[in-house]
């Protein structure tokens, strides 16, 4: 139970927010935006339902965890995501090099073309390029690309260093260039 | 952690429109209703079953002192029988016979008693018929009651037959002895002490004798 002391003419007077409640404000704020942010993580809106509620029950689970404030239990919830994905990628043992997955699972390299079938390939292309980035890189390029959030909201919102934002979004720019327009990485490099 | 190595701005931005134009969230509905509620309802009972800081560590409590009150009726049962009149009988302490002993040697010899000093060889009555080792052999030894009464541990069955054997050559039933004293050794009580094995012998006047009374010593 948290108690929410205000001042009212001059008194202080206590009301209660029962746990459930505070949850439950919790989900009412974040359930549609952490759900959007999973589904542009996994492109699949079957595991982005899995994850956001995995999301509010690690919170159920433990809500001494989540922080009071409105922002930072969002942000809380965000780094579950990100976690979970984590784990999820782990699992499926594609820690290996870049590389190595791009030559096995990444698509062909696509021209994108202006034609609606184009498009839909292309478009299938750029998110199998997107989920075949580590998450850590994934949600940072999603967020400020997508979300269109600065690097020191990332930071803030992950919990990391501003330069560390940095790195992970050239880092990211760099590996889907080299799925997507693979060309102009070779041109760039010689 | 040195500068990797940047895309062009051209191809950047390539990216980005990329980005934008395969977003799965575009034109995504999103969460139905009816999945939004469901969403809630299933956190908020996950939230029940966990439950607050303040029930868990109540409930850590409880379990706490149920732990105590399970091990008090344990060993409440344990002690039950007693408590209920039963007595339990302990056996009693070993007897020594050291300090017998001692009483025996500074008592005034009665009648019909001899009470050997230390070191001292009791020269053994002569009588008529089977010696009184034998007889006593016969009898099965001093009884239990009169070994408890004088606080000597039983002699062992194996030193009695023993010293039977180391009288025999005197006792052989035909080279009877016939004894000019009146007494017969009614009891013998054998025991050990640190300075060796001691033997009282307890007389009786022999009826079938008609002589003075007195103690062979």
């Amino acid at each position: 139970m948290q108690d929410a002391l205000t001042m009212e003419g001059g008194a202080i007077t206590g009301t209660a927010e029962t746990q459930q409640e505070r949850l439950g404000r919790l989900f009412d704020r974040n359930h549609q935006r952490l759900y959007r942010l999973a589904l542009r993580m996994t492109s699949d809106p079957e595991e982005a339902r899995d994850l956001v509620q995995e999301a509010f029950l690690r919170a159920a689970g433990k809500p001494d965890r989540v922080p009071d404030d409105v922002e930072g239990g969002g942000r809380w919830l965000v780094r579950v995501v990100v976690n979970l994905c984590r784990d999820r990628y782990r699992r499926r043992g594609v820690r290996r090099s870049f590389r190595e997955r791009h030559a096995e699972e990444a698509p062909e390299p696509t021209v994108i073309d202006p034609d609606a079938e184009g498009r839909n390939v292309a478009r299938t292309a750029i998110r199998q390029a997107l989920v075949s980035l580590s998450p850590r890189r994934r949600v940072v390029i999603v967020l400020h690309e997508l979300e269109g959030r600065s690097t020191p909201e990332i930071a803030e919102i992950l919990g990391i260093a501003p330069a560390t934002v940095r790195w992970h979004l050239v880092m990211a720019r760099r590996d889907l260039a080299e799925i997507l327009y693979p060309e102009s990485q070779e041109e760039a490099s010689s | 952690m040195s500068e990797p190595r940047s895309v062009d701005p051209a191809t950047e931005e390539r990216i980005r429109e990329a980005l934008l134009d395969s977003d799965p969230a575009r034109g995504d509905e999103g969460l139905s209703s009816r999945e939004v509620e469901r969403l809630r309802q299933t956190m908020l009972e996950e939230a029940g079953r966990s439950g607050s800081p303040t029930l868990r560590a109540l409930l850590a409590a409880a379990a706490g002192i149920l732990l105590v009150l399970g091990g008090a009726w344990i060993f409440w049962f344990r002690d039950a029988p007693e408590r209920a009149g039963a007595v339990t009988v302990e056996a009693p302490p070993a007897p020594t016979g050291t300090l017998v002993l001692e009483d025996l040697d500074e008592r005034p010899a009665a009648d019909g008693v001899v009470i050997p000093a230390d070191g001292e060889e009791i020269p053994k009555p002569a009588v008529a018929g089977p010696r009184p080792s034998t007889r006593m052999a016969e009898r099965g030894g001093p009884s239990d009651s009169a070994l408890e009464t004088t606080g000597i541990s039983k002699v062992p069955r194996e030193m009695e037959a023993e010293a039977a054997t180391d009288d025999r050559g005197a006792l052989d039933p035909g080279d009877e002895q016939v004894s000019t004293a009146e007494a017969v050794v009614a009891r013998e009580i054998r025991f050990e002490t640190e300075g060796g094995t001691r033997l009282i012998w307890i007389f009786e006047e022999d009826p079938s004798v008609e002589s003075d009374k007195g103690v062979t010593s």
